[in-house]
């Protein structure tokens, strides 16, 4: 899967490093000073780079805790998000990660202690409140569980630290590291999920919803939280029959009582991102539809989005109580 | 679509007669030599040159971005048999301590290597490296031309510390050379096939040539053309547009209302 490993000088023998060398031990290794020198310069092809990412291996200095902008949380306490990863394993369409980054490649920061220092920093800041950290902002959380150690690591951490909250964002079905050991009753895996005609089109290389349906369940049949997150809602002529479908199914394999929460957000895009992936993929669909650019955001003109969100939301509330259903909205 | 920089005419003289590229007349700053899809400049040695030489290329051959560009020639490496290919997964300059990454997306046709870039002959061969005089004023000339997957550093070993380059006349590097061909032919092969994959994959240049040769377009107005076309083109894959259609109507502002109009229809805004 990885043939090409660039790893910053210095972190040869950090022992993450060492142990994902032992996985791939045919991978050939190139040195460079910091990632940014071959993850950011500008003559890069993000669908290029798609079809073969290197990994890079990495410090991450600073920035490590950051807070989550307005109207991202599950209302309660305060908000941050953290990336362990830049980029996913997978490649999905309409994700914005293919118009903020130029390179595909995988940047995996090893130094997961400064994270951990951050978080009890801002614990410490925070007195006794209740904080969230969310990872999958800039990665999915589990997809590249067997290669990075990052969940088992983190959930150790967050084991004895009873006032912090995780939240774990996936369309893996990589959930063995969790089925593995006792649930925390402090962190949540949340499943993103479109209709399965529209990721079949758009999430490539994700599993398919059934298997995701399937790994939730399991992981909540053994007593951890799950939650169910429908950010991008994406329209189809048929979406109201495709997301019934999804919603039946979702929530059909689920215990109702004891899901943490659902979230929903409608398909957006920055401008200047919106323009780089369309410039990527110009004969995808998605970014010809009906979209309009409203306050240097594009998303689905107002009237098809708000009607995609009150329906959505309407089929939600047959499933789950008003309280545990949290839209998601960057005006909010 | 394939251009190729090499520094001696001993390494340019395998790929002529291999690929049938002929010189161009009349030479200007740089001998050019073309075929079918193919062109090549010979720049001399160093980096300064090479860098010329890239940007007179592009200029010559019609200055398009979709163009694998090549560097291929001798270098030096202190373990590696004389006549062994490696392409270069970095570079770096030695007098400056810039660096580049070539971005390695095709499969690997041959071992990869780190290559250092020096401004006079190395024969101390210090690092576990490549050395030769071009790569850093070609790569980072090249990517201004291309993106950077496209943009390749292929060399073939001339000497190490066990075979010193005192011996090297031109008809031995043409040897070696020459003994790679079909191994830069399969990497030029890939490189060309991920150059059309990945990039000028819409194909809209024949529609809006239809369209602005029978009405005039504000720049402006071919701009919202191009965009109306392309999303044609996403939403209803397969289904020639053609200005015919259109041909009652006198104004390029109602062939654009109309064209909107039906790719309006297409997307669907209505829920």
């Amino acid at each position: 899967m990885i043939d090409l490993i660039y790893v910053e000088e210095g972190l040869e023998r950090h022992p993450r490093a060492q142990a994902i060398g032992r996985r791939f031990p045919g991978a050939t290794w190139v040195p460079c000073a910091r990632y940014t020198e071959v993850f950011n310069p500008k003559a890069q092809n993000f669908r290029l780079q798609k079809r073969r990412p290197a990994l890079i291996l990495a410090r991450k200095h600073e920035g490590l805790v950051l807070e989550a902008p307005a109207g991202y949380g599950l209302g309660g306490g305060e908000n941050y998000y953290f990336s362990h990863m830049l980029n996913c394993l997978y490649d999905c369409r309409y994700c914005f990660l293919q118009g903020m980054y130029r390179s595909a490649h995988y940047v995996l920061f090893v130094n997961f202690e400064t994270f951990e220092q951050a978080m009890d920093d801002a614990l410490v800041r925070a007195g006794g409140r209740e904080l969230w950290f969310f990872s999958g902002y800039d990665c999915d959380s589990l997809a590249l569980e067997p290669v990075s150690g990052f969940a088992a690591h983190f959930l150790a951490f967050f084991a004895s630290r009873a006032q912090a909250r995780l939240e774990l964002r996936t369309k893996s079905t990589q959930v063995r590291v969790l089925l593995e050991r006792e649930p925390l009753d402090n962190v949540v895996v949340a499943f993103s999920f479109t209709p399965e005609p529209v990721s079949r089109a758009l999430e490539h290389r994700v599993p398919p919803v059934a298997k995701r349906i399937a790994a939730m369940a399991r992981l909540q049949c053994s007593g951890w939280r799950v939650g169910v997150r429908l950010d991008p809602l994406i329209y189809t002529p048929d979406y109201r029959d495709a997301y019934r479908r999804l919603l039946a199914d979702v929530f059909g394999a689920l215990d109702l009582e004891a899901l943490h929460s659902v979230s929903l957000g409608g398909f957006r895009l920055p401008r200047r991102y919106y323009k780089t992936i369309q410039r990527l993929y110009p004969e995808e669909p998605l970014f010809a539809g009906p979209l309009e650019l409203c306050g240097g955001m594009v998303s689905y003109v107002s009237e098809l989005e708000q009607e995609l969100s009150r329906f959505c939301t309407r089929e939600l509330l047959r499933y789950i109580p008003q309280e545990r259903l949290f839209p998601c909205s960057e005006a909010a | 679509m394939i251009r190729i920089v090499t520094a001696l005419p001993a390494e340019a003289r395998p790929l002529l007669r291999h690929f049938g590229l002929r010189a161009r007349t009349p030479q200007g700053m740089f001998p050019v030599f073309e075929g079918e899809d193919m062109a090549l400049v010979v720049c001399g040695a160093g980096k300064a040159s090479a860098a010329a030489a890239v940007a007179h290329l592009h200029g010559v051959t019609g200055g398009r971005a979709d163009r694998v560009w090549l560097n291929l020639g001798v270098a030096g490496h202190p373990t590696h048999r004389p006549g062994e290919a490696l392409l270069a997964h970095s570079i770096r300059d030695m007098a400056t301590g810039r660096r580049w990454y070539p971005p390695q997306i095709i499969g690997a046709s041959c071992p990869g290597a780190q290559l250092v870039s020096v401004d006079v002959p190395e024969t101390r061969y210090p690092e576990d490296a490549l050395y030769d005089m071009e790569a850093a004023g070609f790569y980072p000339t090249a990517t201004r031309c291309a993106t950077g997957e496209l943009v390749q550093c292929l060399k073939i070993v001339s000497d190490n510390r066990q075979a010193p380059p005192g011996g090297l006349d031109a008809q031995a590097v043409e040897v070696l050379v020459a003994g790679q061909l079909d191994l830069i032919a399969r990497l030029l092969a890939s490189l060309g096939a991920l150059a059309r994959e990945g990039l000028g994959r819409d194909g809209l240049a024949d529609c809006v040539g239809g369209f602005i040769e029978h009405w005039r377009f504000s720049v402006s107005q071919r701009h919202r053309l191009e965009r109306v076309l392309r999303r044609h083109a996403a939403l209803a894959p397969g289904q020639e547009i053609s200005w015919r259609e259109y041909r009652v109507l006198r104004r390029a502002r109602q062939v654009l209302t109309a064209l909107e109009h039906r790719v309006q229809g297409l997307a669907g805004a209505r829920p």
